[in-house]
């Protein structure tokens, strides 16, 4: 029996809705004021220096621009490892796929000291730059989910949905591999140039994809009272699970590798015991609170059936991840270019210490206005298209279910 | 067409820093944004610890990181103008990709914090798009070579003068600050080093006295391992960098 799955709008009548809609709107129009001041008054009165270049609001950009490419997992699943479960999930994903990377590029535009020439860089490209390719991958893969989506949601366009599904994840995993070699392909810093920097950035953007997209469905789910089964929330999690897990081999083997070379010494104590908070976020943030209670949480027997408890693990996984690219981001820039390896160098350009930067509040607006500007897009978007299945239930999802159900088996792990 | 390059000799160096100030006053240049800087390292260790010290000026690069990294080509170096890596500040995006890619720390954005107050881009409020207009302002500028007073929002760096350098006699073989018909031409670090510690000439000339220097006392790049083969040189045996030095014995 093949199951049916009715996708409909929601109402989006409520307070509530109406409250959350404002709400975003009043992120948006921080992020708009942060940028106008940027423009008015320049990147001085941002934290951001000659040495740390790249601040907060690229933590931000590089978040949402990486978890756009893994918010996509759902639906690659459904139409690429032909795991049918997942498919009324695929619509979600695509939109979340492109509004987060909507997002991100808009914060990373605004974050430009010439964000008016945003032309000049539609119309000049040198091909060596990964920032040039990016240009095209980013826009690239916003055009594909777009297909991808008409695909899914045109009943006649339906049997083309899974070439394009796998061209998106194709592209989606050559995209996350551009934005993650920003940083390998740097040899002047010695936090970055490394390519295992590519499939770190893809495992991350995994797990960040799936802990927004799990939020996302979650919120979307609870707060207009569709039915979500607990099959579906079980397979998610466990793969939000393993994908955590996936990210900390990856960071494990980064800093084992740096630790093995000598010269490189110098850059891991300072991002991994001295180097003030980036250390206290590595650890802190990023591995204990973003990594290892998010798998105590969602792999306990007990705690991880509560949705309450999954909920928290993902949003202790965003934290995680943004930990995790500020130490990367950031702490790559704090650490002074080894000009003399083994030698204390001095000059009246700061060179040779650690460069300060503090996050100012210019920089936290402009980031949530990526973050706001994302969100309200699906927010809007749900009201308006068929973006969510009526219901999620058990027996809806998955029609294996209903029928152990009956026989009153347990139902299938994922 | 010439190769332009410098050779700094450390055993002369006193670290003065007149060359930075030199470079400062030469390109409009606010506090902080040194285009021309001198580094200082300690070597070895209390009691027989030493202070020793290296300009650093853009290295315009045989093959520059900031040149390959740039997206929009606002980063180029050109063969026609001697090899000196420029900034188009028509095309520049303020992306700072180059800054966090060029190894040597050298290239400098203008909209940061002032290092200095009072804050000279209020004292002196910029016009016609520039960061700030001093009194005096160097009547060159070329926006697509990023000479002038910088713009902002843009990445600024040294052009190993090329606004002097451009105007030298075709063939000319070293643009030498002790000759009078050629001194006009000589970058203003060169020009103005008291102890004559810098050479400014042709890299791609067998004849001239900047490759002679760097065959005869064997001059080394800095960070040469990165591939970036700057077109600087160093020469000096007591103050060679410690990089291309064989480490003491233990």
């Amino acid at each position: 029996m093949k199951a049916m799955t009715h996708f409909r709008e929601i109402e989006g009548r409520s307070k509530g809705y109406y409250g959350l809609l404002v709400l975003l709107l009043f992120g948006i129009g921080l992020g708009l004021v942060a940028a106008a001041l940027k423009g008015t008054y320049g990147h001085h009165i941002t934290g951001m220096n000659n040495h740390v270049v790249w601040g907060l609001p690229h933590v931000f950009a590089i978040f949402l621009i990486v978890a756009a490419s893994g918010a996509l997992n759902v639906a690659s699943i459904a139409s690429v490892f032909g795991r049918k479960a997942y498919k009324p999930l695929a619509p979600l994903s695509g939109l979340l796929a492109i509004t987060l990377l909507v997002g991100g590029l808009a914060v990373l535009v605004l974050d430009l000291g010439r964000p008016d020439r945003l032309i000049v860089a539609m119309t000049h490209y040198n091909f060596k730059s990964i920032f040039a390719w990016n240009i095209f991958l980013y826009t690239g893969f916003i055009a594909i989910v777009a297909v991808y989506l008409w695909f899914m949601m045109e009943r006649r366009m339906n049997p083309h949905s899974t070439k394009v599904g796998y061209l998106a994840f194709i592209w989606r995993l050559i995209l996350t591999t551009g934005t993650g070699s920003i940083f390998g392909f740097l040899v002047a810093r010695e936090a970055y140039d490394a390519a295992i920097l590519a499939p770190l950035f893809i495992a991350l953007s995994f797990s960040l994809g799936l802990a927004v997209f799990l939020l996302v469905l979650m919120a979307a789910y609870n707060w207009t009272g569709r039915p979500l089964g607990d099959a579906i929330l079980r397979r998610l999690k466990n793969l939000l699970g393993i994908f955590v897990a996936g990210v900390l081999y990856f960071v494990a083997v980064y800093h084992l590798t740096n630790l093995y070379a000598t010269r490189l010494h110098g850059v891991e104590a300072f991002l991994l015991v001295h180097g003030g908070i980036y250390p206290f976020l590595f650890w802190f943030g990023q591995i204990a609170l973003g990594s290892v209670l998010p798998l105590v949480l969602l792999f306990h027997p007990v705690w991880s059936r509560c949705r309450a408890v999954i909920a928290a693990a993902c949003g202790l996984v965003i934290l995680g991840g943004l930990a995790q690219l500020y130490v990367t981001i950031i702490g790559g820039q704090a650490y002074p270019l080894d000009l003399f390896p083994g030698h204390d160098v001095s000059s009246s350009f700061f060179d040779g210490v650690v460069a300060p930067y503090t996050p100012s509040a210019v920089e936290w607006m402009l980031g949530i206005g990526g973050v706001a500007l994302a969100l309200f897009m699906v927010t809007v978007a749900i009201k308006f298209l068929r973006f969510l299945p009526e219901s999620l239930a058990d027996d809806k999802v998955d029609p294996h279910h209903a029928a152990q159900a009956a026989a009153g088996a347990e139902p299938a792990k994922a | 067409m010439a190769k332009w390059g410098m050779v700094i000799d450390l055993d002369k160096c006193t670290g003065c820093q007149a060359c930075t100030t030199a470079c400062g006053m030469e390109n409009n240049t606010l506090p902080g944004e040194n285009w021309q800087d001198v580094l200082y390292y300690t070597e070895g260790e209390y009691p027989s610890a030493q202070m020793k010290w290296l300009p650093r000026p853009c290295m315009q690069c045989e093959n520059p990181s900031c040149v390959h990294v740039c997206p929009t080509r606002a980063t180029y170096k050109d063969m026609d103008a001697g090899g000196i890596v420029f900034v188009d500040w028509n095309k520049c995006i303020g992306c700072k990709y180059c800054m966090i890619a060029c190894p040597y720390g050298v290239r400098f954005y203008t909209d940061e914090s002032p290092l200095l107050e009072p804050n000279l881009t209020k004292v002196f409020p910029g016009r016609d798009g520039q960061q700030w207009s001093p009194p005096y302002q160097n009547p060159n500028v070329d926006w697509r070579r990023g000479i002038g007073i910088q713009p902002k929002g843009v990445v600024s760096k040294c052009t190993f003068c090329y606004h002097k350098v451009s105007k030298a006699p075709e063939g000319v073989a070293d643009l030498d600050e002790d000759n009078p018909e050629l001194v006009e031409y000589v970058p203003a670090c060169v020009r103005t080093c008291p102890p004559k510690a810098r050479y400014f000439g042709d890299l791609d000339n067998p004849g001239s006295n900047v490759n002679k220097l760097v065959a005869d006392r064997k001059g080394v790049r800095l960070l040469d391992h990165t591939g970036n083969r700057p077109q600087v040189y160093y020469l000096g045996s007591g103050a060679s960098i410690p990089a291309f030095r064989p480490a003491p014995k233990a």
